[in-house]
């Protein structure tokens, strides 16, 4: 036998260890996605403008949809990105389990590291975009400023953390049964006309507003308009069980995570 | 410290059908320890390579990982094409927990790749991606390294180049070497783990089982059976 090893492996602390992971994973995908161009973290940024600004041109001819209290730019900013956050979350996160990760061969990044670096990723890049364009619509709209910034932005935030916890379900779905996955995407194609982005719920007649009470992407899109704007009266808004639902969805995001984990290395 | 395999099962499932790789498979792998892992194609080296590193998961069983554990040496699976040598080097030194400005630079001086470094590895030529690759695998220094197949990377300078750096780590780390090159096996391990047999086999007599994992390989080949059986299915179509 050849001679003994003389390092002394001593492992880092969980808490090291993970943030470790995390770090090299979240700076290895901006560089990947952003870093190939000279524009690419411009890019990153516009591109989300180039969109919200041809929704607003859209809303712009069909002026009908927004309430009377609002300005165009403030009705789309609370309404459209926040649906996109959401869609983009969990498609991007489902996304995770369709890769097949060769990162996976190293022991210490797990499918759940995978996925919590796209969430950071994603939740950062896409908070600094939304506060840039509430900021913009403000100036180009001369608009009143959010009465509660921080209320909207917390309910931007819940639209990211549903899609986070949704897309983990339908990553772990992916694996386990595709099908199931497809069928939830295609009704999901549906969801930006029942979540309150193209026009506001209390245009809708008041009977049809219980059937439309189960979704927390229009609790937190009427939540985010009422915060920016007090005058405006939310039909729709009940912060509590927009967190039950993300807890919900969370756990089972989790668990169903942990079961489908033997899968990826197989 | 040591790596241990307790009760490991592993069985995969192609086309309906059930193909047990390991059934309470159990091993060892003490500091400083040279395994050669050995075996017919399809007998299951390159899992147990992967169960070893973390990334395949047995079914059933444990593994204790007690030491540090690499990658398998020249496995190009975290070097992202679109990104630059230097970027594939800071992220695996980050992931180690390493200094990545020392990486980079053990990595360049290696490869010497020079300017190609900042360049995205999608650029580079298959002999360079493969001194990249290989470079990365050595630059941490693990208690446990792992090697699949031919390590031998680029041109015959590099080779030699490459040859004398794992001699150097073979001397202070354990080495788990999964190959067809008996010869490699011979001549550096101080255990055999034979595979491809109704149990796994490991032995100490690393050149005398060897020998008769030739004389079974060359029996099993020149065996009348198979080949018979594949020429009397073939003679009517002639």
């Amino acid at each position: 036998m050849s001679a003994a090893a003389t390092v002394t492996y001593a492992p880092p602390s969980p808490l090291v260890f993970q943030y470790r992971v995390l770090k090299a994973l979240v700076l290895r995908d901006m560089a990947a996605r952003h870093g190939s161009t000279r524009l690419g973290y411009l890019m990153g940024i516009l591109m989300p403008i180039i969109t919200l600004s041809s929704m607003i041109m859209m809303f712009g001819l069909r002026g009908k949809m927004v309430p009377a209290d609002f300005s165009l730019g403030v009705f789309v900013v609370t309404g459209y990105p926040l649906w996109q956050g959401f869609q983009q979350m969990y498609s991007k996160v489902m996304n995770v389990a369709a890769r097949q990760d060769p990162l996976l061969m190293f022991p210490q990044i797990t499918q759940l590291d995978l996925i919590l670096s796209v969430v950071i990723l994603e939740v950062a890049t896409y908070t600094v975009v939304f506060i840039l364009l509430c900021i913009g619509v403000t100036i180009v709209f001369r608009a009143d400023p959010p009465a509660d910034p921080l209320g909207v932005l917390f309910c931007y935030w819940g639209c990211l953390w549903l899609g986070s916890a949704l897309g983990m379900i339908l990553c772990a779905l992916q694996r386990a049964a595709p099908m199931v996955v497809q069928v939830i995407n295609t009704f999901l194609r549906f969801g930006m006309w029942v979540s309150g982005v193209v026009f506001a719920i209390n245009r809708l007649p008041s009977w049809l507003w219980p059937y439309l009470r189960w979704n927390p992407i229009l609790h937190l899109v009427e939540g985010s308009r009422s915060l920016w704007n007090p005058a405006f009266q939310a039909p729709i808004f009940d912060p509590l069980y927009v967190l039950a639902i993300g807890f919900i969805l969370t756990t089972l995001g989790f668990v169903l995570e942990r079961i489908t984990r033997k899968l990826v290395g197989s | 410290m040591s790596i241990e395999l307790i009760n490991i099962s592993k069985t995969y499932v192609t086309l309906g059908r059930r193909r047990n790789v390991f059934r309470n498979f159990n091993l060892s792998i003490p500091p400083g320890l040279n395994l050669g892992v050995i075996g017919p194609n399809g007998s299951g080296k390159s899992t147990l390579l992967g169960i070893l590193a973390g990334g395949i998961y047995p079914d059933t069983g444990k593994v204790l990982r007690r030491m540090s554990v690499s990658w398998p040496i020249g496995y190009g699976g975290g070097v992202a094409s679109n990104l630059t040598g230097v970027v594939n080097c800071r992220f695996l030194a980050r992931l180690y927990g390493r200094d990545p400005d020392k990486i980079v630079d053990f990595v360049t001086d290696f490869t010497e790749l020079g300017e190609y470094m900042t360049w995205p590895v999608k650029t580079y030529s298959s002999g360079m991606r493969s001194r990249l690759n290989f470079a990365l695998s050595m630059a941490i220094d693990f208690d446990c390294t792992l090697v699949d197949e031919g390590m031998g990377a680029g041109d015959q300078f590099f080779r030699t180049k490459a040859e004398a750096l794992i001699e150097q780590r073979r001397k202070r780390s354990s080495f788990v070497m999964v190959t067809h090159n008996l010869i490699e096996v011979v001549n550096h391990c101080d255990q055999v783990l034979v595979l491809g047999g109704p149990e796994p086999e490991l032995s100490d007599d690393v050149e005398g089982r060897v020998r008769q994992y030739i004389d079974e390989m060359t029996s099993r080949a020149a065996e009348p059976k198979t080949t018979q059986a594949a020429i009397t299915k073939a003679e009517p179509q002639l």
